[in-house]
């Protein structure tokens, strides 16, 4: 198609269909049209505001529309987007602000935070969203032409591990990532996705671009607070795609209909999951009980732009556990901790290629060099995941590099582990993680959510670990507990608990 | 926080200082009283987001004994205080 931004993939779209429904959000139906003339009144709010090439917009806006129009907009002129999710502490958007030197931030009038920040930061030009909206536009034939590698977007990563990074994503990363998802789960203009998850998030911004690329529509679900009344949305807005992490995949499982629901569910064509391995159970649970439904399961990383791996509906039966093979134009490699790539089926970091892999971390050259390596001009990125793959080039992962528990010169994947006690079906949820420990380095122990209503022992877990894993892997301790930490994002937060429960004494 | 048991009748005006207490400390990381108004809406004020849910209700389904239904999880019953307070007293049989 030859677009050198998102910006350009969008104006296709709007030629092609201006009164087709872009974005639903809430009871307002938004036309690409529509959507297009809020990005160029947005465009020319930011140029009267000095705002330009390379700058730093930072944006707040909660409603899809607001969002996807401020983004763009930001992107038209030349800008640099940094999207930042609507619940953010003050000190957390300012310490972002400081960190990427952002010249504006665009705010919702009502924003509960909006006089902490001009106070904050009265160097920032403030402008909201609802005077941006209505601003003289600038007309699309004004707007620069981007650098296909020059800065579109910085997004903040959660971080399971360490403190928040800014990935810094090209318009030729987000252009390539989203044409080669719309190829991969071949998305149409007829599509019609709901997504609850955040669109500041790579996953849920993915699902936004590739959807306004293909000229299908983004039904917006503001995360999945009421869980059957998101269901009974799939059914009343005739939804043709679904995409959700693996918690949100668990709660609409065990808490709504769906699987009673196959037949009022007949516009869905499939699902998609990303985010973080989902259990076992719980996909098949999906297969089987909603057959004619697909289920995609993919990897993805924000340093890549978003996802990396397909794995088709077809190929879920006969691959269970993998998250599939790389999506057009990804190169993957499994790389041992000598650096050697490892054969089939031998365990090592995942290491991605392609024209997704992002420019770097914003202002931060050591952590770039830390995951980015160049050899023989292709830019490898380190994912920190660990996984093997198979003869025919299907991932399996086995964890975060730094969630992998070595104890007494063994390395024990924690997914393995959280599996197995996961087939209790009193289990809900389960982490796996590693404890100091002075004679082994690290011992296994684990944490689980019992189901309201259910009961369930250590004696249980521990009985079903030692009919299925090896000994080292069967945890010194399983602690029954009420919840268990997460990111923002929804991802376990193993650290947290292996700090937690670090201190006790094992007897 | 609350001295009754799952399973007992629990006065309205305990549910409502032990709900507050658990959404003060928990989602606004406060014990600021005037942090939470009871009649606002949590989605609308970004209290509490989809995870913080899951984690109301199941404290909600441990403190106060009672099993919060698939239909039961609507914001009519679970967006505000006030509108917690009214559902676990009809839940429990006491309005």
């Amino acid at each position: 198609m030859g677009a050198a931004s998102l910006v350009e993939l969008l104006a296709a779209t709007v030629d092609r269909k201006p009164s087709a429904e872009a974005l639903v959000c809430g009871d307002r139906r938004v036309t690409y049209h529509e959507l297009w003339t809020r990005i160029a009144c947005i465009a020319g709010a930011l140029d009267r505001s000095g705002i330009g090439s390379g700058d730093r917009v930072v944006i707040i806006a909660p409603g899809l529309a607001d969002y996807a129009a401020s983004v763009l907009a930001t992107q038209a002129i030349g800008a640099i987007a940094v999207p930042l999710s609507s619940e953010s502490a003050p000190i957390e958007v300012v310490r972002r602000g400081i960190h990427c030197g952002a010249r504006a931030l665009l705010v919702p009038a009502r924003h509960r935070l909006r006089g902490a920040l001009a106070a904050m930061c009265p160097a920032l030009r403030l402008l909201t969203l609802e005077s941006a909206a209505r601003a003289q536009p600038r007309a699309p034939d004004g707007w620069p032409v981007p650098g296909a590698h020059a800065p579109a977007a910085i997004l903040y990563t959660s971080g399971t591990t360490t403190s928040p990074k800014g990935v810094t994503l090209s318009h030729a990363n987000l252009v390539a990532n989203t044409l080669a998802i719309v190829r991969a789960l071949g998305i149409e203009p007829g599509d019609r996705a709901l997504s609850p998850l955040p669109p500041h998030h790579a996953y849920g911004s993915s699902v936004l671009h590739t959807h306004l690329a293909a000229g299908g529509t983004l039904i917006a679900e503001r995360g999945l607070m009421y869980p059957h009344r998101t269901v009974q949305r799939l059914v009343d807005e005739r939804a043709t795609t679904f995409a959700g992490v693996p918690w949100m995949y668990r709660v609409l499982l065990d808490r709504t209909r769906l699987l009673a629901m196959h037949d009022e569910l007949g516009a869905l064509r499939y699902v998609t999951q990303a985010g973080a391995p989902m259990p076992w159970r719980d996909v098949r649970r999906f297969t089987r009980g909603l057959p004619g439904i697909g289920f995609v399961a993919m990897y993805g990383q924000t340093e890549a732009t978003a996802r990396l791996t397909c794995l088709r509906p077809s190929e879920i039966a006969q691959r269970p556990g993998s998250v599939g093979r790389p999506i057009p134009g990804v190169r993957l490699e499994i790389r041992r901790t000598d650096g050697v790539r490892a054969a089939p089926g031998e365990e090592g970091e995942v290491l991605a290629a392609g024209p997704g892999v992002m420019l770097g971390y914003w202002d931060d050259p050591e952590a770039t060099r830390e995951v980015i390596v160049e050899e023989a001009g292709i830019r490898w990125l380190r994912t920190g995941d660990v996984g093997v793959m198979d003869e025919d080039g299907f991932l399996y992962l086995r964890g975060r590099r730094a969630d992998l528990i070595k104890t007494g010169g063994q390395r024990v994947s924690p997914f393995e582990i959280e599996e197995v006690l996961l087939q209790c079906e009193a289990a809900a949820e389960a982490a796996v993680f590693g404890v100091p420990d002075d004679a082994l380095g690290e011992r296994v122990e684990a944490a689980v959510v019992v189901r309201p209503g259910s009961t369930l022992s250590e004696m249980e877990l521990l009985a079903r670990c030692r009919d299925q894993l090896s000994r080292y892997k069967i945890p010194a301790r399983i602690h029954l507990v009420r919840s268990l930490p997460h990111t923002p994002s929804g991802k376990l937060r193993r650290r947290a608990l292996a700090s937690l429960f670090a201190g006790e004494v094992v007897t | 926080m609350t001295d009754e048991g799952p399973g007992t009748l629990i006065a309205t005006g305990t549910v409502r200082t032990a709900l507050r207490a658990f959404i003060l400390g928990n989602f606004l990381f406060t014990d600021d009283e005037s942090a939470l108004d009871d009649r606002a809406s949590f989605q609308e004020a970004h209290v509490i987001d989809s995870m913080g849910m899951l984690q109301l209700i199941a404290y909600v389904e441990r403190e106060f004994g009672i099993t919060v239904q698939d239909e039961d999880m609507v914001p009519e019953n679970l967006d505000s205080i006030d509108r917690l307070v009214t559902f676990i007293a009809r839940r429990k049989g006491k309005v």
